[in-house]
């Protein structure tokens, strides 16, 4: 019967709760820019939408994580204090190539991050953007040199 | 059953099928075209959505093997540094591509006679040229005619914008005092053909939702159906029928639901591309053809040819455009004509790109290390977004016959058919060339202000050019296609995409890809009646 207890979720809650708090470690909430970290919800789901393409490595990685957190510290990543999760981070290279990706896609494609920049909130299309001519007379000194491709 | 036999078969409704399908049309031929993909639905593209920037990285990347659609065919890359980058469907690669469309040069055309490398193509820019200018008026091309890197061509319509970007790399380019110029582009800066004017949504390489860009899904082939070719999607090709006469008979392929259906055609057009070309080719072995078809040679699927890229960005305190207008912009070409003081033979290209939007700038940001994470990440972010611009170079590639197309053994595509696997090396020329290229890029950078210089080459998804892998000449022991894109071996087999391509030039070839299969569907015109001696 085992097969009927299942989830459609990728991660365990626990895996969740933990990419969950890495993610608040990697893009955190700011009061000097008003912006929230990467654990607001909205921005969490696309992340955990976006890094669904990648459970097995994300899962496997985050097992190694808490081996090492088991073996060094003797609890799991989310029981340990701000600054030695950070410093575990920082020795996860394979597992942080693969979240830091995910996690700026995810944050700075929400439009309430966006307008905090002063960027356009909504999707390209249909509005589209005003783009300078320029200055053309840039070119004028290109414009005095001779033809130079080879006359065959 | 009913008889399914056609005048013309083209096999694949991209940048040359589609140009050859209209330009065939005229004579009247029952005409059809089987394509493996669909017809792309602009309000399915990237921009038209808020999380345009992820979705460009995924469902429309330009990579085969990440798109994964059920559409695409998986490709092996593991035996080369450069990953293929195409698009299966109506429009073909001109749906992802970035509508930079510049010609070769004259002197592309004799390599060999110029430089003593490779081999001169059968045919020369004159004979191309009023192809080319029959292409452009098709495709709709904005840019600024006077170029000196060029011989005379006309203008359509005006540049695309400079902008910030533009202005900030011009700057560089004349403190060196060397040539740039607006690219041209399959960007409409105004309403052309039924199509509206760019309004600068900057995802050029995602497909363009306004339709500004020219795909052939919008340009050639409305003129082609209503001039009444048979477009059918959703058909992959397994493999071309040979006749007993040796002539090709048509065509085996799969529908949208996997079920095996034959078309017999008269002539058949190949126009799949660099790795699709030779892949349908060597699929299509036969009692007459053991080692695939048009392949006595053994050139089917050799001398496969991309353009190893170079990328070269920085960063600077002025606004940049970011991912705002049309990625192209300028391009230079001061060091495409051979120099062998420079250490290498043929040239290179550099396209300048206004940069990226801010998800794209802040993720690649923050895995080379250049944004942090945590406590300084917002002031390290907002410090990047629209202030970095740059540019690729985009080199020639030499043709290898070590450099191949070949079948995997094991990888097979959704309907069972054998994937292709390639063998692919840099070559010592190449390598110099892309040295050199980020060096004279970083001096670039560096006069017009640019700090904190990243530089990539090649870059690794950059496979974008497809080229040389049934090739064309004369002497039939070393070339595929006659000068006029017939099989040697098989009389009635034409081919007219980028694997007909004997050198690679140093620029996007799709505008020469074009140009190519309309000269061969007007040859074909010209010869009907005597198309098969």
């Amino acid at each position: 019967m085992n097969q009927l207890i299942g989830s459609t979720s990728p991660f365990s809650e626990e895996n969740r709760n933990t990419l969950r708090k890495i993610a608040a470690l990697l893009i955190p909430k700011s009061e000097e820019f008003k912006v929230p970290g990467a654990d607001d919800d909205a921005v969490f789901t696309h992340f955990i939408k976006l890094a669904s393409g990648q459970t097995n490595s994300i899962n496997k990685y985050l097992e190694d994580l808490n081996q090492i957190c088991r073996n060094d510290h003797g609890d799991s990543f989310l029981k340990l204090q701000n600054d030695e999760q950070i410093s575990l981070l920082n020795n996860s290279e394979s597992l942080l190539e693969l979240l830091l990706s995910y996690v700026s896609l995810a944050y700075y494609q929400d439009p309430r991050i966006l307008s905090t920049l002063s960027l356009k909130s909504s999707p390209p299309f249909p509005g589209g953007y005003n783009v300078e001519q320029g200055d053309w007379s840039l070119l004028d000194p290109v414009k005095k040199r001779d033809p130079f491709y080879r006359k065959v | 059953m009913k008889e399914d036999h056609v005048d013309v078969l083209v096999i694949g409704a991209g940048a040359s099928g589609a140009a050859v399908a209209w330009s065939l049309a005229e004579t009247k031929m029952k005409i059809v075209c089987l394509e493996q993909g669909e017809w792309a639905n602009p309000k399915d593209y990237p921009s038209a959505h808020m999380d345009w920037e992820s979705k460009w990285l995924n469902e429309f990347s330009y990579d085969p093997n990440l798109r994964a659609r059920q559409t695409d065919y998986p490709i092996n890359n593991m035996e080369s540094p450069i990953q293929v980058a195409n698009f299966n469907g109506v429009g073909g690669g001109t749906i992802l591509y970035a509508g930079h469309f510049p010609r070769f040069h004259p002197s592309d055309f004799r390599v060999k006679t110029l430089d003593g490398v490779a081999e001169d193509w059968p045919i020369d820019y004159q004979t191309l040229e009023p192809y080319y200018d029959e292409n452009d008026r098709m495709m709709g091309v904005s840019g600024l005619k006077g170029d000196p890197a060029y011989p005379p061509k006309p203008q359509i319509m005006p540049p695309v914008p400079l902008g910030k970007s533009g202005t900030i790399l011009a700057n560089g380019f004349n403190k060196l005092g060397w040539h740039w110029w607006p690219s041209d582009s399959t960007v409409a800066t105004e309403q052309y053909d039924g199509r509206d004017q760019c309004i600068n949504l900057g995802a050029c390489v995602s497909g363009c939702a306004q339709g500004a860009k020219a795909s052939t899904d919008i340009t050639y082939w409305p003129h082609a159906i209503r001039a009444g070719v048979e477009l059918r999607v959703r058909c992959r090709v397994r493999e071309i029928i040979v006749r007993k006469d040796g002539m090709a008979g048509g065509a085996i392929y799969y529908d949208g639901k996997g079920l095996e259906k034959k078309i017999t055609a008269e002539v058949v057009v190949i126009a799949c591309n660099g790795i699709g070309t030779p892949r349908l080719l060597l699929n299509s072995k036969s009692k007459l053809f053991p080692d695939g078809l048009a392949n006595s040679s053994g050139l089917v699927g050799k001398n496969l040819m991309f353009h190893p890229y170079s990328a070269i960005f920085g960063k600077f305190d002025a606004e940049t455009d970011g991912a705002r207008g049309p990625g192209n912009c300028i391009w230079s070409q001061e060091f495409y004509e051979t120099d062998p003081s420079r250490g290498f033979l043929r040239g290179f290209t550099f396209e300048a790109s206004r940069g990226t939007g801010p998800a794209l700038t802040v993720a690649r940001g923050m895995t080379n290390h250049r944004i942090a994470w945590g406590a300084n990440h917002h002031q390290s972010a907002r410090q990047a977004i629209n202030k970095i611009t740059g540019m690729v170079g985009i080199c020639e590639d030499l043709p290898n016959e070590n450099n191949q197309v070949i079948l995997d053994p094991h990888l097979k595509d959704s309907d069972g058919i054998p994937a292709p696997k390639l063998h692919y090396a840099l070559s010592e020329n190449s390598k110099r060339m892309l040295e050199f290229s980020i060096a004279r890029g970083i001096e670039i950078l560096e006069a017009a202000g640019g700090e904190d210089i990243q530089t990539v080459a090649p870059i690794p998804d950059g496979g974008w050019h497809l080229m040389g892998t049934a090739r064309m000449g004369i002497d039939c022991t070393k070339s595929v296609v006659n000068e006029w894109g017939r099989c040697h071996d098989v009389k009635n087999l034409f081919i007219v995409d980028g694997s007909i391509f004997v050198t690679s030039a140093g620029v996007n070839p799709t505008r020469t890809i074009q140009a190519l299969a309309l000269y061969v569907a007007d040859t074909m015109k010209h010869r009907l009646t005597t198309l098969f001696d």
